[in-house]
C-alpha cells in the first residue's frame, strides 16, 4: 500500500513538473511573441512603440508607386488614417478599397512596414477558400 | 510590342499588315474647323492608348458597335479618336448626336484617303495604338470590347 | 437530374444506413450473426453513388447545382473540375463521409465474431451522425436559383496538381483515427483489451501516420512552390489543426508498439487513440464554423459550427462513458531507463508539443471571443517554445539503438563519442556565430543522425538487417534529416526584395543575378509579362524566366514563381511591382538545404516500404 502511494505520488510529482516546465516556457515566449490587430484609430490611441499589425483598408486615391521601389498608401478605418510605407513585393489581390494587413511599426506620424498581406491573406494569395 | 494573338471563334480582326508598325503618316481636318491633326500628335495624346475608329454615318454596322464605343470611352486609360470616313460633316454630326458622341477627338475624312494609308476595306475598322505610337491590333468589323477591356486590365495589373 | 439523384442517394443512404444500425444493434444484443461485410458494401456503393453523382455534375457543369455554379467553371480543365468537386466545404465533407464507408469497408472483416458487430456498429453511427450533418446542413445538392451562363469557380491558383490530391490523401488519415476511436471502444466495451488486440492495428496506424505525413507534405510542398514567400511553414490555424491530428497518431503509433511489450502504458494508449478523432472533428469545427480567421476556413456558417460542436461533444460523452465503465488501473511500476522509459519520456514530450501548439493556435480564438482583443501569435512563438521539446526528443532517440525492452541502457563508448562529436560541432558553429537555437538543432539532429548510421553500419556487418529494424530507424533518420536541414536552411538562407533595372546584375556570394530584360504576349486564357533573368553559380549560366500573369476571366494577376533546383539547395525568384518596361521589384531568395527538407519528409514515409515482420 505504502509503495503504491509512493509511487503515485511520484508519479504526480514528475507529471506536475512537466507541466509546470511546458507552461513556464508557454508563457515565456508568450510575452514576447503576440502581437495585436490594431485598427488605425487603436494604434493612434495606443500608440505602440512595438510591432504589430495594422488592419483596415487602402485608402482610395492613395496608392503611389515610386521608381525606387517604395510604396506608399494610406490605410483607414473610415474613421482615421494611418500613412504607410513598403519596400517590398505587395500581394497580388492589394489594391485600392480592400482590405490589408501591413505588419510594422509606427513612428513620427508614419508606419514603415515589414510586410503587407492583403485581406484574408495570412501568407496565402486564395483569394476564394479553400482546405 | 505586344501582338494580340486571338485564337477564339470571333475571328474578327487579323493580323493585318500594318500590325506591329506604327501609325501610318496621316494628317485629317477636325470636325470642328478648329485645324488639322496628323500622326504626329496621336504622341502628345495624355492617355497612353488610342483606338483609331473609321465609322460613317451611312454605315449600318456602325451603328451595332457604336454602344461599346460609347462604353469604352468612359475608361480612364484610353483616348477614342473618332473619323468619319466618306461622310459629310452634317450627316457625321447628326448621326452623332442621334447615337451619342464617344469620341475625345473626331476627325473628318470626306475624301477618303485614309484608306490607302491604313489598308481599310471598309466600315467599321479599328486601330488599337500603344503608348509608342505602334499599331497593336486591327479591327475588321466591329471592335471586341471585352478583349479591348481585357488587355487594358492586363496592363493595369501587370504593369504598375 | 443531379439534384434529384444525388439528393436521392444521400436520403436512401441516411435511412439504409440507420436501418443496419438498428439490426447490427439488435444482433449485437441478441447475439445472432449478420452479413456485416454486405451492410458495408452497400452503404458503401449508396454513398459513391452520391460523390460520383457530385462529380459527374462538376464534369458536366451542371450550373443548377449551387455548389458547382460557386467552385466551378466550363472552361476549367477536366482534372480541376473533377478535384473542384471536393474543394469546398460540401464536397470535401461527402468526401470525407465516402472514405469513412470505404475504410469501414476495407478494414476489420477479420475481426472476429466477438468484436465485429460492435465495431461496425461504432463505423456505422459515425457514418450517420456525418451523413445527418450533410443532410441538414451541408448539402452539396442544392439548387442554384439564379439562371446563370458560366460558374464562378476561377481561382487559377487553386488548380494546381499537389493541392488538388492533398485533401483526400489528407482526409484518409483523419477518416483512420475514426476507425482507432471505434476498434478501441469495441475492445474496451467486450473487455478484448489486450496486447494481441491492440498488436493487430500496429500497421494500420503505421499507415494512418504515413498517409498523414505525405498529407502535410503536399500541403506544404505546394505552399513553397506556388505562394511565393519562400516558406514550407507558416503557423497558420489550419495547418497547425493538421499538424496535432499528426502529433497524435504519431503518440499513438508509438504506444501501440509499446504495447506489445508491455501493457504499462495502456491508459495512455486509450487516451490517444479516442482523442485523435474527437480532434478531428473539434478541427473540423475550428475551421468549417468561422471561428477561425485563417485563410483556410469555409465561409463562416455559425449553424454548422454548432452542430459539429454538438457532433464532438456526443463522442467525447459517449468515449468518457465507456472508458469510465471499463477502464482498469494499470499496476504502477518503477520507471526503467529502457526502450519502454525511453518512449515514456517521449510521451510527455509529445504531449507538451500537443498543448503548445494547440495553445498557439487556439488561443487566439479564445481572445478574440472571451477579451475583446485580437492577437496573433506567430512563428517566433511557436518555435522557441517547442525548440527544447525536440532537442529532448531528439536525445532520447537517439538513445533508442542503446536500449532494449528489458533491461537498462547499454551504454557504451562509441555513444560518449558521438555526444562528444556533437558538443564540439556545437561550439564550433556557436563561435562562428550561429544563434543558440540553431546550434541546438545541429548538434542534437547530428547526434541522432550518427547514432543512426552507426547502427546501421553495425547490423549491416553482422547481417542483421531486419525490416523492423529499418522501419524504424529510417524514419527516425528522416525526422533527423529534416530538422537538420530546417536548422542549416535558417542558419545560411538569404533573402532581398529589390528593385533591378534592365542591365542591372545582383550579387551574392558565389550567385549573380542579371536582369535582362521582359518580354509580354497572351497565352490562352491570360496575358503575361516574362521577365528575363541570367542565373549565373561560380561561371555556370542558366535563365530564369518568373512571370506576372493577369488571367482575363478571373480577373486574378498571379506571380509565377522560378526555382532553380541545385542538389540541395534552392534558388527562388519572384517578381513584384513592375514600372514602365525597364525596372521591377523582384524577391531573390537562396535557400539552402531546402530539398534536404523535402527528403527528410520522404524519408519519413518511404519507411512503409519495409513491411512488418509477422
Amino acid at each position: 500500500m505504502h509503495k503504491k502511494v509512493k509511487s503515485r505520488l511520484i508519479n504526480i510529482f514528475l507529471i506536475s513538473l512537466v507541466l509546470i516546465g511546458v507552461i513556464g516556457l508557454m508563457l515565456k515566449n508568450f510575452q514576447d511573441n503576440v502581437s495585436f490587430y490594431l485598427t488605425t484609430s487603436e494604434a493612434l490611441q495606443k500608440n505602440l512603440d512595438r510591432e504589430f499589425r495594422l488592419g483596415g483598408f487602402v485608402k482610395d486615391g492613395s496608392l503611389e508607386y515610386r521608381n525606387d521601389g517604395l510604396v506608399r498608401f494610406t490605410v483607414t478605418d473610415f474613421t482615421n488614417d494611418i500613412a504607410v510605407e513598403y519596400k517590398g513585393l505587395l500581394p497580388d489581390i492589394f489594391r485600392e478599397g480592400q482590405g490589408v494587413v501591413a505588419i510594422g511599426l509606427y513612428k513620427n506620424k508614419k508606419f514603415t512596414a515589414s510586410k503587407v498581406l492583403a485581406k484574408h491573406d495570412e501568407n496565402y494569395v486564395a483569394v476564394e477558400t479553400k482546405k | 510590342m505586344l501582338y494580340l494573338a486571338l485564337f477564339g471563334p470571333k475571328q474578327k480582326y487579323e493580323i493585318g499588315m500594318l500590325v506591329g508598325k506604327p501609325v501610318p503618316e496621316f494628317s485629317l481636318k477636325y470636325m470642328e474647323d478648329i485645324g488639322q491633326f496628323s500622326n504626329i500628335d496621336l504622341h502628345n495624346s495624355s492617355d497612353s492608348y488610342k483606338i483609331i475608329n473609321f465609322f460613317a454615318s451611312w454605315c449600318t454596322t456602325c451603328v451595332l458597335e457604336h454602344p461599346d464605343l460609347l462604353k469604352l470611352t468612359k475608361r480612364q486609360d484610353i483616348e477614342v479618336v473618332g473619323i468619319a470616313w466618306r461622310d459629310s460633316k452634317k450627316a457625321a454630326t447628326d448621326w452623332l448626336d442621334e447615337h451619342g458622341n464617344p469620341y475625345d477627338i473626331l476627325l473628318n475624312d470626306k475624301a477618303g484617303g485614309s484608306k490607302f494609308k491604313f489598308g481599310l476595306i471598309g466600315v467599321p475598322e479599328s486601330f488599337l495604338i500603344d503608348s509608342n505610337n505602334n499599331i497593336i491590333a486591327h479591327y475588321r468589323g466591329p471592335i471586341d470590347l471585352k478583349q479591348i477591356n481585357d488587355f487594358l486590365d492586363a496592363k493595369i495589373e501587370l504593369i504598375q | 437530374m443531379h439534384y434529384i439523384l444525388g439528393n436521392l442517394f444521400i436520403s436512401t443512404s441516411l435511412v439504409v444506413n440507420a436501418a443496419f444500425i438498428l439490426r447490427l444493434y439488435l444482433s449485437y444484443k441478441k447475439d445472432f450473426k449478420i452479413a456485416v461485410f454486405n451492410y458495408k458494401a452497400a452503404v458503401f456503393t449508396l454513398i459513391l453513388l452520391s460523390f460520383l453523382t457530385l462529380v459527374s455534375a462538376y464534369i458536366n457543369s451542371d450550373f443548377e447545382i449551387l455548389n458547382v455554379y460557386l467552385n466551378s467553371y466550363s472552361e476549367k480543365p477536366l482534372f480541376y473540375k473533377i478535384s473542384g468537386s471536393w474543394g469546398n466545404h460540401e464536397g470535401s465533407l461527402l468526401l470525407f463521409i465516402l472514405l469513412l464507408s470505404l475504410c469501414n469497408l476495407m478494414f476489420f472483416n477479420n475481426a472476429g465474431s466477438k468484436l465485429k458487430p460492435l465495431l461496425s456498429l461504432y463505423n456505422f453511427l459515425i457514418i450517420e451522425v456525418f451523413l445527418l450533418f450533410l443532410y441538414l446542413s451541408s448539402n452539396p445538392f442544392e439548387l442554384n436559383n439564379l439562371i446563370v451562363n458560366n460558374g464562378l469557380g476561377l481561382n487559377p491558383v487553386l488548380q494546381d496538381f499537389a493541392l488538388a490530391i492533398h485533401p483526400p490523401i489528407l482526409y484518409f488519415g483523419y477518416v483512420m483515427t475514426a476507425l482507432f476511436y471505434s476498434y478501441i471502444l469495441t475492445l474496451l466495451q467486450t473487455g478484448e483489451f489486450n496486447k494481441a488486440n491492440i498488436k493487430k492495428i500496429e500497421s494500420l496506424v503505421n499507415l494512418c501516420f504515413i498517409i498523414l505525413t505525405l498529407g502535410i507534405g503536399l500541403g506544404s510542398w505546394w505552399a513553397y512552390r506556388e505562394l511565393g514567400w519562400g516558406g514550407y511553414w507558416f503557423w497558420d490555424p489550419v495547418e497547425n489543426l493538421a499538424l496535432l491530428v499528426w502529433l497524435f497518431v504519431t503518440t499513438l503509433l508509438h504506444l501501440v508498439i509499446v504495447n506489445k511489450h508491455n501493457s504499462k502504458l495502456q491508459n495512455w494508449l486509450i487516451f490517444f487513440g479516442l482523442t485523435g478523432f474527437l480532434f478531428v472533428i473539434l478541427s473540423f469545427f475550428m475551421v468549417r464554423s468561422g471561428i477561425l480567421t485563417s485563410v483556410h476556413s469555409f465561409s463562416a456558417d455559425p449553424h454548422r459550427g454548432v452542430f459539429l460542436l454538438l457532433i464532438f461533444i456526443a463522442f467525447t460523452v459517449l468515449a468518457a462513458c465507456v472508458v469510465i465503465h471499463k477502464i482498469k488501473p494499470v499496476k504502477a511500476s518503477k520507471f526503467i531507463l529502457n526502450r519502454l522509459g525511453l518512449i515514456e519520456l517521449n510521451n510527455f514530450l509529445f504531449a507538451a508539443l500537443i498543448i503548445v501548439v494547440g495553445f498557439g493556435t487556439i488561443y487566439p480564438i479564445f481572445a478574440t471571443v472571451f477579451l475583446k482583443q485580437n492577437v496573433f501569435i506567430g512563428a517566433p512563438f511557436f518555435n522557441k517554445t517547442i525548440l527544447p521539446i525536440i532537442l529532448l526528443m531528439l536525445f532520447f532517440m537517439s538513445l533508442l539503438p542503446r536500449s532494449n525492452w528489458v533491461g537498462k541502457l547499454r551504454l557504451v563508448k562509441s555513444q560518449a563519442y558521438i555526444i562528444i562529436l556533437a558538443l564540439i560541432i556545437a561550439v564550433a558553429l556557436y563561435f562562428v556565430g550561429v544563434d543558440i537555437i540553431n546550434v541546438g538543432l545541429v548538434a542534437f539532429s547530428l547526434l541522432l543522425i550518427i547514432a543512426t548510421i552507426k547502427e546501421f553500419y553495425f547490423f549491416y556487418k553482422h547481417k542483421k538487417l531486419k525490416p523492423n529494424f529499418l522501419r524504424v530507424h529510417v524514419g527516425h533518420l528522416g525526422f533527423a534529416v529534416f530538422i537538420l536541414a530546417i536548422a542549416l536552411n535558417n542558419i545560411s538562407r538569404f533573402e532581398t526584395e529589390r528593385v533591378m533595372r534592365v542591365g542591372e546584375v545582383f550579387l551574392h556570394k558565389n550567385i549573380s543575378l542579371e536582369f535582362l530584360g521582359m518580354d509580354e504576349g497572351e497565352m490562352g486564357n491570360y496575358y503575361y509579362v516574362r521577365n528575363n533573368f541570367k542565373l549565373t553559380i561560380d561561371g555556370k549560366e542558366g535563365k530564369l524566366y518568373p512571370e506576372k500573369r493577369y488571367y482575363k476571366a478571373s480577373k486574378i494577376t498571379t506571380k509565377e514563381t522560378q526555382i532553380k533546383r541545385l542538389f540541395f539547395h534552392d534558388i527562388y525568384l519572384v517578381v513584384g511591382e513592375i514600372y514602365n518596361q525597364d525596372r521591377l521589384k523582384i524577391r531573390f531568395i537562396y535557400n539552402p538545404y531546402i530539398n534536404l527538407l523535402w527528403l527528410g519528409s520522404l524519408l519519413l514515409i518511404l519507411q512503409f516500404v519495409f513491411r512488418r515482420e509477422k
